[in-house]
């Protein structure tokens, strides 16, 4: 059955993004608060967890790319990606965020530059992968219907 | 007593099963969530609701401080502790000052002593690391129902 085949697809794909690291158990809470109530929740919120994200990593660069770097701003930005990775359970992108901050401290440019270039490439690395994850529970979800119908 | 519990907010009580001889009463707790994160503000609002509490949001903390001078009124706030515009350590000053004596529990992520230390000197009564689960924010709330005996007598009850 196609719908079987999708959601072992859908399995296979959260278990090596846990396995890789990109996910901790923080996102099973976030499975956990999707219920009949709200069918789409973790959708909503990784959709706004990447809205989010691009605004922030935007911010950092434009504040990298100055000739005097405002770390103050350049922390805060950093915070509170860390927050809003910790909340879904972004694990890589949490600990990028903390060795971020680290060289925030240090008012350490070279280190933050490389910092956020570590944070983006997680992030791509991730949304890429909740990409599938979303198109293959479309996938079901329409599959299902169908078979209702 | 047992009129005091009437009397605050009776729309929909529900009993559950005797426990001990005493019936746990279920009234709609109130909340104000205070962060500036807004998907830290929807992860709590959505935890929260799984215990019927209604959830106001808050982006800072003077916006927290401007929903309680409007004279809205709540059994719980969760407060965070880092924010723009006025941080969660201030905020808390300002409502305790104002005379805000229901629980006010901070939420951060900084486990460092000292960062606990001074937001729990603010006038907090509980302090909880992000990120929020439903295990952590269980005896929180269950702290906050109020119990009453087979006679409708209150036993503990937490509301202001």
């Amino acid at each position: 059955m196609a719908s079987v085949a999708l959601r072992e697809q859908l399995n296979q794909l959260l278990t090596s993004m846990f396995a890789e690291g990109l996910l901790d158990q923080q996102f099973q809470q976030l499975q956990m608060l999707q219920d009949s109530g709200s069918p789409g929740f973790v959708a909503e919120v990784i959709t706004l967890f990447c809205e989010d994200s691009e605004r922030i990593l935007t911010e950092l660069t434009k504040v990298l790319e100055q000739t005097i770097v405002d770390y103050q701003k350049l922390d805060a930005y950093v915070h509170q990606l860390k927050g809003s990775s910790s909340s879904v359970g972004a694990q890589n992108v949490k600990l990028a965020c903390v060795q971020f901050r680290q060289f925030c401290e240090e008012t350490n440019k070279e280190g933050c530059i490389q910092a956020l270039n570590v944070v983006k490439h997680e992030y791509y690395h991730l949304r890429n992968k909740f990409e599938k994850m979303l198109q293959l529970e479309q996938r079901i979800q329409a599959y299902d219907s169908k078979q209702q119908n | 007593m047992a009129s005091k519990v009437e009397s605050s907010r009776s729309k929909a009580i529900s009993i559950l099963m005797p426990e001990d001889n005493l019936h746990e009463i279920k009234i709609p707790l109130r909340a104000l969530i205070v962060d500036d994160n807004r998907i830290e503000r929807m992860m709590h609002t959505v935890l929260l609701r799984r215990f019927q509490v209604e959830t106001t949001e808050a982006e800072n903390g003077k916006d927290a401080v401007d929903h309680l001078v409007e004279g809205k009124t709540f059994d719980i706030i969760l407060m965070d502790k880092d924010m723009p515009v006025m941080d969660g350590p201030e905020a808390t000053r300002i409502l305790r000052a104002m005379g805000f004596r229901a629980k006010i529990v901070g939420i951060t992520a900084d486990d460092s002593a000292e960062g606990k230390k001074a937001f729990m000197e603010a006038g907090l009564d509980e302090f909880l690391i992000k990120p929020l689960t439903l295990t952590k924010l269980t005896p929180l709330i269950q702290d906050l129902v109020p119990k009453v005996d087979s006679k409708n007598n209150v036993c503990d009850s937490k509301l202001e």
